[in-house]
């Protein structure tokens, strides 16, 4: 009886997971990146299968083959497509671990993206931790065939691009698949997705000959993102306003901001911290945006006298109002042009103004177009740096 | 006893007819005839000739009537016994005592002359310490009570002796400290050691088996060692030892799992980087126990929990090795035991062909010529390598089993399998007692007080508290 109850104990486990297949490592093509393209009117995979063969062990040996392949293959769905690889590849494909989908602008335009979103949450095995990114004026096939310096593979290229893109630069770009498809199937807010572009586009593209310049003649480079409205895409935001974006969302982790100093010259700051948070007054159609951030000062070009408490307050100042400019700018263009909802305010209404929002709920779309913003952004501490003047030989 | 002396050393001299190295000595002191008997091998010649007979010759000039008496006062010998038996007189006479037949008389004398046949005490050799006391038991029951009852000076210190092995008539001690061992568990030990019915004890391994529940469990429940240091410590914990006479390990009772990642090192080292030593033999003692499990779960089910560039890493290793992960393992773990076993068994001097056999064929040219993948290499050299921060040997030829199974549960279910064999492993341990006491304790149950000097170890002042 007793071993009776332990074979039970194991057949219960055994049956009750998704994750048992047995697969040796071998015997499958792992895939880093999928890109999908149409084409008449079929679905069009590209899938980027990491070469791992076994390299000569003799490390002068010139690698003679590139570290990733790419397959495609068409069909009416994404399945169809990804499945009919195996009558090139070798090897039966595994999605599971890729880190970067990429969907060309043409397929979202013609088709959406909910198909897309279907074929990767019904599979119950893959993991969804994986960056989404539009290709923009040019094929998704081709951002993932295209070769790139420093990092071997493109597409590892690509997430670590948007990664640093988010540390450093301040735009929010690397929203994984998972909250993507978190935020557009609840409603929660509309999506933005990042694009990508290929820069100083020439035939050497998809060839090794590309790397082996010390200039690169093509690479990728990440562009505006993408604003959707449901599941088409309705406008853009460039650089600025993508950062503004990531100021709402409280999303900063550094960034730069550059504003004029006076009438010629430019200077920038580097923000080590933000924090923002949003309120809303109970019953109002209102939303206060309270921005604090801290600053190094890095680069000045007009003379001023730093070591004066005034000065810094007003450069200071400077950026506290260039920035609750951009802030602004985004969104009137988001509210008021494209009609899109990209910071989830619905949601935020919704939970934090309850009231408010069941009795308007029906008439949300106009409410929402009349919606008040006050701004508030502050700058918390500005640090000079090393030096206490503007650099400037003495006379 | 006869009290015909003549007739008695008949009788003897019959039953000991294929023990060639039995001496009789006949002597005549006064007019009484006596016999010395000893058993050449066990005796020191220089005791019998300078203690027993040079008295002898001296006490022959006394005038007494009672020779029993006369010789049991004067013979210079430190322990005199009377005897009146004939199973007696063979026990003693096997022991290495001098018997002194006297005609007319129904008792005889027996006197201690054994000859020191073992080796002295020297270092510990299989639980090395470079801090902490430099002598170990040897073959010898008395030197090793010695070595306990020097460090251990009380009256309260209980050894109950017991002669068991129907032919080797071995001398087996259970030491206790009164007061602070438990009676019950005590008395279940000592029933357990009366009711020994074998035909001999050559060393503790066999009372070991005999005593704890054998083929329950493949992890041990009683500890051996052969430093007198840990012997003591469990002394003074409540435990209780068995010291078997011929055999340097000294048996530890009641043993748990936690017993086994303590060394007698410990007390020397501060509390906090005990701690550590702990921790990392806890962690070690899982690495070397499920490390070829999971890595055949995670290469051949669950890929998708390795980051992408560990993955191609392991997938651009794997490429072109001809067999599954499993059966890959299975081989290295094969050739390790293999190895290990014959560097167990071989004489020292050969060893280094061992060793880069051991190396260079096993490990690298295995890897050239694509058989082994140089992960599946690391994976068994780290839990190889695990293993050896344990002194008992039990408890890393038990991992293997367990071992075993892991990998079986991987290569049916992937991570599922490990977790089932994990928890199969926990129900396993929880089940188990070591004389009563929980083999999990004071983890399961808990056990506020032992838990101090358990996976951490507390300082001293709040050990005590």
């Amino acid at each position: 009886m007793k071993y009776i109850k332990i074979i039970l104990f194991i057949f219960v486990l055994y049956t009750s997971t998704g994750c048992y297949n047995y697969r040796e490592l071998n015997k499958i093509a792992i895939a880093s990146a999928i890109a999908i393209d149409i084409d008449n009117e079929e679905i069009e995979v590209t899938s980027q299968i990491l070469n791992t063969q076994k390299q000569s062990s003799d490390t002068n040996a010139q690698n003679s083959s590139t570290n990733f392949h790419t397959y495609t293959s068409k069909g009416k769905t994404i399945q169809e497509a990804a499945r009919k690889i195996v009558l090139e590849s070798p090897r039966r494909l595994y999605i599971n671990d890729i880190d970067l989908l990429v969907i060309s602008k043409e397929f979202i335009d013609k088709k959406g993206i909910d198909n897309i979103l279907d074929f990767f949450l019904r599979d119950s095995e893959s993991q969804k931790h994986f960056y989404v990114i539009v290709s923009k004026d040019c094929k998704a096939k081709e951002i993932l065939t295209t070769t790139t310096p420093i990092e071997t593979v493109n597409s590892q290229s690509i997430a670590h691009s948007l990664e640093s893109t988010t540390k450093y630069y301040g735009r929010n770009v690397t929203n994984d698949f998972e909250t993507l498809a978190d935020n557009y199937l609840n409603k929660k807010r509309d999506i933005f997705i990042p694009s990508i572009s290929i820069a100083n586009e020439s035939k050497k593209a998809n060839n090794k000959k590309n790397i082996e310049s010390t200039n690169a003649t093509t690479g990728l480079k990440i562009t505006e993102d993408f604003v959707f409205k449901n599941e088409k895409i309705i406008g853009v935001l460039n650089n600025q306003e993508s950062v503004a974006a990531s100021f709402i969302d409280n999303k900063i982790d550094h960034a730069v901001v550059t504003t004029k100093c006076d009438n010629k010259n430019y200077m920038s700051i580097n923000i080590t911290k933000s924090k923002t948070k949003l309120s809303t007054p109970k019953n109002k159609n209102q939303i206060n945006i309270d921005v604090i951030f801290n600053a190094n000062l890095y680069d000045i070009n007009c003379e001023k006298n730093l070591s004066s408490i005034k000065v810094m307050k007003e450069i200071g100042k400077n950026f506290e109002n260039y920035i609750e400019k951009n802030i602004k700018k985004t969104l009137n263009k988001t509210i008021k042009e494209y009609k899109t909802d990209i910071f989830g305010f619905e949601d935020f209404m919704y939970k934090n103004n309850t009231a408010f929002y069941k009795k308007n709920k029906n008439n949300w779309d106009n409410i929402f177009q009349k919606m008040k913003f006050k701004i508030n952004v502050k700058l918390k501490s500005l640090e000079k740096g090393n030096i206490y003047k503007t650099v400037e030989r003495e006379k | 006893m006869k009290k015909n002396v003549d007739k008695l050393v008949s009788s003897i001299k019959k039953e000991t007819e294929g023990v060639s190295d039995i001496i009789f000595r006949k002597k005549i002191i006064g007019k009484t005839k006596i016999y010395i008997i000893y058993n050449e091998p066990l005796t020191s010649s220089d005791k019998i000739s300078s203690f027993v007979i040079k008295s002898l010759n001296k006490i022959a000039r006394y005038k007494n009537k009672n020779l029993l008496e006369t010789i049991e006062n004067n013979i210079t010998n430190f322990k005199v016994q009377r005897i009146n038996t004939n199973d007696d007189l063979y026990f003693y006479l096997h022991f290495g005592y001098t018997i002194i037949l006297i005609d007319g008389e129904s008792e005889a004398l027996c006197l201690e002359t054994k000859a020191d046949i073992s080796r002295s005490i020297s270092i510990p050799e299989s639980e090395n310490t470079y801090r902490g006391a430099k002598d170990a038991f040897v073959e010898e029951y008395q030197k090793n009570i010695g070595l306990i009852k020097k460090r251990i000076k009380s009256n309260k210190l209980n050894i109950k002796t017991f002669n068991k092995g129907k032919y080797t008539n071995t001398l087996i001690g259970v030491l206790s400290i009164k007061g602070l061992v438990s009676n019950d568990k005590l008395e279940s030990v000592l029933n357990k050691i009366q009711n020994i019915n074998e035909n001999g004890i050559i060393n503790s391994g066999i009372i070991k088996n005999l005593i704890e529940k054998e083929n329950k469990s493949v992890f041990p429940t009683i500890n051996t060692t052969e430093r007198p240091d840990m012997v003591c410590y469990a002394l003074l914990r409540g435990k209780i030892v068995i010291i078997i006479d011929n055999s340097p390990y000294a048996l530890i009772i009641p043993s748990t799992l936690n017993e086994f990642f303590k060394t007698s090192e410990d007390s020397y080292g501060k509390s906090l980087n005990v701690s550590f030593t702990r921790f990392l033999k806890v962690i070690s003692f899982f690495i070397t126990l499920m490390t070829p499990g999971i890595y055949i779960a995670l290469i051949t089910y669950n890929q998708e929990i390795l980051p992408t560039d560990l993955l191609v890493n392991f997938a651009t290793q794997r490429d072109g090795v001809p067999f599954p992960a499993f059966v890959e393992a299975l081989i290295m773990i094969m050739c390790f035991e293999i190895l290990r076993e014959g560097d167990l068994r071989i004489p020292s001097f050969s060893g280094s062909a061992l060793s880069i056999v051991g190396a260079l064929i096993l490990g690298d040219a295995a890897v050239a010529a694509g058989i082994v993948s140089p992960v599946m290499i690391i994976i068994i050299a780290i839990t190889a390598i695990s293993a050896l921060l344990f002194t008992e040997p039990e408890i890393i030829i038990g991992v293997r089993w367990w071992r075993l199974l892991f990998m079986i549960g991987a290569s049916l279910m992937g991570l599922i399998g490990v977790v089932v064999i994990f928890i199969a492993l926990i129900i396993h341990f929880t089940s188990l007692t070591s004389f009563g006491t929980p083999y999990l304790s004071p983890f399961s149950p808990y056990d506020p007080k032992d838990i101090k000097d358990s996976l951490f170890k507390a300082s001293h002042k709040r050990r005590k508290k």
